[in-house]
């Protein structure tokens, strides 16, 4: 069992929105985080990455000039980009399960639907930090392991033969 | 966030990299994490029903957004700029209008940006279709309707969602036809 400092932790919001920025920033300094830099679309969250060393960006999809998803690909370039490695939570209005393969091809981190909540914002954020995944890195994709690593079932194992499962009881 | 140190696992076709866990080090403390959640997350809420007092003036901006575009589009042509302006607008009211305590406009919302969405693309969507999307979220916002709806909101989603659908039916059927015409 641990808590996050939120105190330690610096984040980029990048939304063309900024009444949505303003209740992600809300929600953020509420839990505890200081540091919040903001970007209104895809190349200045681009910039906003690299001049402040973010350890957590969320971005939304739809915006100017490029989108949520093109910024999570050029942040996925091992060789280029200095960052390659930052949690990247995507948050759109789109909930369609194109677009949340779209991200994760891409190579997010976390995907979140508009509209968003505190306790699903913390979670993503715990979730991220406290169970890192490991990276994956073939000729078309760099990002985190695209396998959800699940924790461990604990219901009943139903692969067990059920002379295994049951103690018979003699008549 | 610094480079991590990792561990390279190599196959033939990919690697994976063991990333060490930086931020786990850096922002982890012991703790109760129910607690912590429960706490974090009621200070959030807390703080966003601070916020709430804006959030009629933020939808109003976003329902004349959505508006000035549609006037625009009738007054000025229906170009591709300006309807990619308008689902943009009804894409943010679908993701946003729930936060701010008008769900109703938000299913509108989506409607809307499903229609611009669906549509074959070159095809023009009648205004008045577009209309009665726009008149109905200014409606809502106007008559300040808040909350889930009731039977005649859920009446007029209803009247909506036929619409759309026979919209973009007969926009699918007319699509060759009109695309050879332009």
């Amino acid at each position: 069992m641990a808590k996050i400092a939120f105190d330690q932790l610096r984040f980029v919001v990048c939304d063309d929105n900024a009444h949505m920025r303003r209740i992600l920033r809300t929600m953020l300094r509420a839990f505890g985080s200081r540091e919040i830099y903001e970007a209104e679309e895809g190349a200045s969250g681009l910039e906003a990455v690299e001049a402040y060393q973010p350890d957590i960006l969320i971005t939304d999809v739809k915006m100017p000039i490029f989108d949520g998803i093109e910024l999570t690909r050029m942040i996925r370039n091992p060789d280029g980009f200095s960052q390659a490695y930052l949690p990247i939570i995507v948050l759109s209005a789109y909930s369609e399960k194109s677009q949340v393969i779209a991200a994760r091809d891409a190579g997010a981190t976390d995907f979140m639907c508009k509209p968003v909540s505190a306790t699903t914002l913390y979670n993503r954020i715990q979730n991220i930090i406290e169970h890192p995944r490991p990276y994956i890195r073939t000729s078309t994709y760099f990002g985190p392991d695209r396998r959800r690593q699940e924790g461990a079932f604990s219901g009943d194992d139903k692969r067990i033969e059920p002379s295994e499962q049951y103690t018979t009881v003699p008549d | 966030m610094s480079q991590p140190q990792n561990t390279q696992v190599n196959w033939p076709e990919y690697r994976l990299i063991e990333v060490e866990n930086t931020l786990g080090a850096k922002a982890l403390r012991p703790g109760n994490q129910r607690a912590a959640l429960a706490d974090a997350t009621k200070k959030a809420d807390r703080a966003v029903n601070k916020l709430s007092v804006q959030f009629p003036a933020w939808m109003q901006g976003e329902s004349d957004r959505l508006s000035n575009i549609r006037l625009e589009m009738a007054q000025n042509g229906y170009t591709a700029e300006r309807l990619d302006q308008l689902f943009t607008c009804a894409h943010d009211i679908k993701g946003q209008a729930s936060t701010y305590g008008y769900p109703v406009a938000g299913i509108i919302g989506k409607l809307l940006a499903d229609l611009i969405e669906n549509a074959p693309a070159g095809i023009k969507i009648p205004l008045a279709v577009i209309d009665q999307h726009v008149d109905t979220i200014r409606a809502i916002i106007r008559q300040d309707l808040k909350g889930d709806g009731n039977a005649q909101t859920n009446n007029i989603i209803e009247g909506l969602r036929v619409l759309d659908h026979t919209t973009l039916k007969k926009l699918h059927a007319n699509a060759p036809t009109l695309a050879a015409a332009e």
